[in-house]
């Protein structure tokens, strides 16, 4: 009989609710190693298709790979300018249109391993996702916007503020209603106090 | 007298001091928001009146090139000090779409090193709060949106010749 290999589930950031039935490789396994015997293929076909996930069950996390990879080098030599579209928007929402939340992890990853050394690729990253219709980011991206609030890098906390300004809805009012009190720079606060004055119409 | 003001589109956030730079300015705020061409900056002429601060607002977010409605923020800076500090003038036609604001742009002309720090210096004294002489303006983009709706209502620029993207931004708002 064969032995199923080694699974677990996909790291997504803390609270965040995945399909449960989706499940991950390890990262140490082979992709050849991944699927043991027919019965187990058969369970993972159900339960992406189940999950409305079309996905080839191996080689998607080189698919996660390689769009971190497009995605920083779109970033890295191109800022993302209020008033104009870059490619990084097209980029990140064909992804998410394509992979769901698979594709989290691979923005959250790229965004965790800048987000210390490189605040302006952290701020282009939270620009281009400010872009998104809210529907792709609900509700990982309000947690994102969250977690760049309490960045020292001024910049990164304006993009996360006008990131939720695009956003809007309940969540963006109250993340913003929290956070209002905290911000110590004066012309930061008032943009704030201003997004909430437009949200709570 | 009325005092007339140029204003210059910035990014706020890169005119405050990081630790290493002390009370100086970044140098991602020169490059970023001070980044010439031919030697030259662009600005659009105003006065403090809010009505005519938002003019500055729809030239700008009308821009040739600009394809999508965003937050903008600006710093006037009073022109008689910056001739009193020897920067040249130019009027030149401005980039937007709007046809009845292209000739309140003006290029500074002919800058340096030198001009470039002074001009800084000029905007620090606005971002840091230190001259009543200078302001600075943050319109979010729904204000920017609003903004550029109600020039389309009046008839000043067509909604039908605008990027896609800025259409659909138009039919968000009430």
């Amino acid at each position: 009989m064969a032995t199923i290999a080694p699974y677990k589930s996909i790291k997504f950031p803390s609270n965040l609710l995945m399909p449960p039935t989706i499940l991950a490789m390890s990262d140490s396994e082979e992709v050849s190693a991944k699927i043991p015997d027919s019965s187990y293929r058969q369970t993972l076909d159900r339960e992406i298709k189940e999950s409305g996930k079309h996905i080839r069950q191996s080689g998607w996390r080189g698919i996660g790979k390689k769009f971190a990879e497009d995605l920083y080098n779109l970033l890295k030599y191109n800022n993302v300018e209020y008033g104009y579209s870059h490619p990084a928007e097209q980029l990140i929402e064909r992804t998410l249109k394509t992979y769901g939340d698979l594709a989290v992890p691979w923005i959250f990853d790229l965004y965790d391993k800048n987000v210390i050394s490189q605040p302006q690729l952290t701020a282009d990253i939270l620009k281009c996702l400010g872009r998104l219709n809210p529907y792709l980011i609900y509700d990982w991206g309000y947690k994102l916007a969250l977690k760049a609030l309490s960045h020292g890098d001024i910049e990164v906390r304006e993009t996360a503020i006008a990131a939720l300004e695009l956003w809007g809805g309940e969540e963006a009012l109250l993340i913003l209603k929290n956070i209002a009190f905290n911000e110590s720079t004066l012309w930061l606060k008032k943009y704030i106090e201003q997004i909430i004055s437009d949200l709570a119409e | 007298m009325e005092r007339l003001y140029l204003a210059r589109k910035i990014t706020r956030s890169k005119w405050d001091p990081k630790p290493y730079t002390g009370e100086g300015v970044r140098a991602d705020a020169i490059t970023s928001c001070l980044r010439t061409q031919e030697d030259s900056l662009s600005f659009w002429r105003c006065n403090h009146d809010p009505l005519d601060v938002k003019e500055v607002i729809l030239a700008l977010a009308l821009g040739e090139k600009r394809d999508r409605l965003d937050k903008i923020e600006i710093v006037l800076l009073e022109q008689k000090r910056l001739i009193s500090d020897g920067f040249v003038f130019k009027p030149t036609d401005g980039d937007t779409l709007v046809s009845d604001l292209r000739a309140r742009h003006l290029d500074l002309v002919e800058l340096s090193l030198m001009k470039l720090y002074m001009l800084a210096s000029h905007i620090i004294k606005v971002t840091r709060g230190s001259s009543e002489a200078y302001y600075f303006y943050s319109f979010n983009e729904k204000n920017v949106t609003a903004i550029v709706k109600a020039a389309t209502i009046a008839g000043r620029v067509e909604e039908k010749n605008l990027p896609p993207k800025m259409q659909e931004q138009l039919t968000k708002i009430k």
